[in-house]
């Protein structure tokens, strides 16, 4: 497994070190079956609890995700640590009207895949604790949703993940590596591009989207190797996060030894 | 066709209030007008389709309903049915007037090229503006349902050039925030701001969020609160022990027969968590 040495601070959130695998918003494990919305956005509840409630939920989670899976971290807790209201959110009125703390929210204020906590990342020590497996899948999954499609492949051990996305008139291809090192130049694209709903063009929205790809197919869907062909739409996370919970579902997550 | 007759859903609601021993009450965002509604094959259609179609499932589901005018002084707690697409709401924004005064003299002695361009000023000045988000353009309201915004109430040409503003307020809205929104407007003599209805925020039970809440996934799949743009009756309901439930969209004609089905499927799962809870 892979965290960092000591805690890094990134827009709205804190990243601290962890000693056992995994990755954890506000105390929630990051697993598919956290995910309780994905659509224009990723939210987790808990779901180990009996009954999930708001009082678990992490709002717009792809955002530090995203920036961490990019930088091969494996294993960190992160903390929300916004303590004042931006009402123009939809996602800190949500808060508001259900009692939660903004807090809650940890997704960035601009659309961005938290270019802050990128470079906080990119500068602090990362320690290799532990190998883990390597997970990719047995044959190939296609997968459709709100006007998108998706098909993930099998890839080799340790080749890591190859995006090929298109979005509206623009495509990208980027070859990351979830427990490794990714080229910088990628990382601060990625990092500075808005959301497909506040990007100017579909130029910036499809290198967005190689963020929510690392946050969805690779953090929360655990996949280290594959290649991702994604023709991405509107409300794209169903599609993504719905691809790998297909894979999961169908028996074809294909685990590697360390 | 599960969905009844409209011209029998005023009639059954008015009936509704008199079930004092039911628990959970529900008050409506609109009035009826049952002769703007036709039943179809697929649903209520017309100008009170919205608001026939939230009556229709209210009563059909086991709570009391309160219509036309619903009784503050009862027991237990209260959902009001609004356009709200599916969501939950516990917070309602408020109202406010701005009025601001401008010297008529000083726009050229009132030349109406001079007071066009004093106006045009002004309306620039109250346009929504946000560092990040296009709230210039935001006609669904995603950005500015959470945002102090102003609408042109009237504007009078006396003595003095006097624009009235209705004001959107949020819980971070304040007096001096809306007054310094005009100091840089040119001869502006007086600006004024009076609230008139305070942002509605519910204090819900644990019990009432939660039934509400898990209603809402079980039914819907996920559950998602917003907040309501009018306080209404949601803000006249003194009780802390409410929450809206969205059925069916604003400023549509058209409420669906599956609308109605899901609106009634969460009103009654509702009403059974909250009795496997007592």
């Amino acid at each position: 497994m892979r965290t960092i040495a000591e805690p890094v601070e990134g827009t709205e959130v804190r990243i601290e070190p962890a000693d056992s695998p995994g990755i954890k918003v506000n105390n929630v494990s990051v697993t598919l079956e956290s995910v309780c919305k994905a659509d224009v956005r990723v939210d987790l509840v808990d779901d180990t609890v009996t009954v999930p409630t708001d009082r678990t939920r992490s709002f717009v989670v792809e955002h530090v995700l995203g920036p961490l899976g990019l930088r091969g971290v494996t294993a960190a807790n992160v903390v929300g640590i916004r303590d004042d209201w931006d009402f123009a959110r939809p996602e800190h009125r949500f808060c508001y009207g259900a009692e939660l703390p903004p807090s809650c929210v940890v997704g960035h204020p601009a659309g961005l895949p938290n270019p802050a906590l990128a470079t906080a990342l990119g500068q602090v020590e990362v320690v290799e604790r532990a190998s883990q497996p390597r997970q990719t899948v047995s044959e190939p999954v296609s997968f459709n949703a709100n006007g998108g499609d998706i098909k993930l492949h099998p890839r080799e051990d340790g080749a890591g993940i190859r995006f090929e996305a298109t979005y509206g008139e623009a495509e990208i291809t980027a070859e990351v590596d979830p427990h490794g090192e990714t080229d910088e130049t990628l990382i601060d694209s990625v990092t500075n591009s808005t959301t497909p709903y506040l990007s100017p063009n579909d130029e910036e929205a499809v290198t967005h989207a190689i963020a929510d790809l690392v946050s969805d197919i690779a953090v929360i869907g655990g996949f280290d190797d594959l290649v991702v062909e994604a023709n991405l739409a509107e409300a794209y996370h169903a599609l993504t996060i719905g691809a790998a919970k297909k894979a999961h579902s169908s028996g074809l997550v294909e685990q590697r030894p360390s | 066709m599960t969905l009844p007759a409209p011209e029998t859903v005023v009639s059954d609601a008015r009936a509704d209030s008199g079930h004092t021993e039911r628990s959970l009450n529900i008050a409506f965002s609109k009035p009826v007008n049952a002769d703007h509604v036709e039943r179809t094959t697929t649903g209520y259609t017309g100008e009170s389709a919205g608001a026939l179609g939230r009556l229709a499932a209210g009563v059909a589901s086991g709570s009391r309903v309160h219509y036309p005018e619903p009784d503050f002084t009862v027991d237990g707690p209260w959902l009001v049915l609004a356009p709200l697409s599916g969501v939950i709401s516990t917070v309602a924004t408020g109202r406010g007037r701005a009025v601001v005064t401008l010297d008529k003299d000083a726009t050229a002695g009132g030349d109406p090229e001079s007071l066009e361009q004093h106006l045009s000023t002004l309306l620039d000045t109250v346009r929504p503006t946000h560092d990040h988000y296009p709230v210039e353009m935001d006609t669904q309201g995603v950005f500015t349902t959470g945002m102090t915004t102003f609408s042109v109430d009237s504007i009078e040409i006396g003595e003095n050039l006097t624009a009235t503003f209705e004001v959107s307020t949020t819980p971070a809205t304040n007096r001096s925030a809306v007054v310094s929104r005009f100091e840089s407007v040119q001869n502006v003599k007086e600006v004024t701001y009076e609230p008139i209805v305070g942002v509605e925020r519910a204090a819900p039970s644990a019990q009432l969020r939660e039934a509400v809440e898990s209603a809402h996934r079980t039914v819907y799949g996920d559950w998602e609160y917003e907040w309501l743009t009018t306080p209404g009756v949601f803000a006249e309901i003194p009780s802390t022990e409410k929450i809206a439930v969205g059925a069916g969209s604003p400023k549509t004609t058209e409420f669906s027969e599956e609308q109605y089905e899901s609106t009634l499927d969460v009103l009654q799962t509702v009403l059974s968590n909250l009795e496997a809870n007592t």
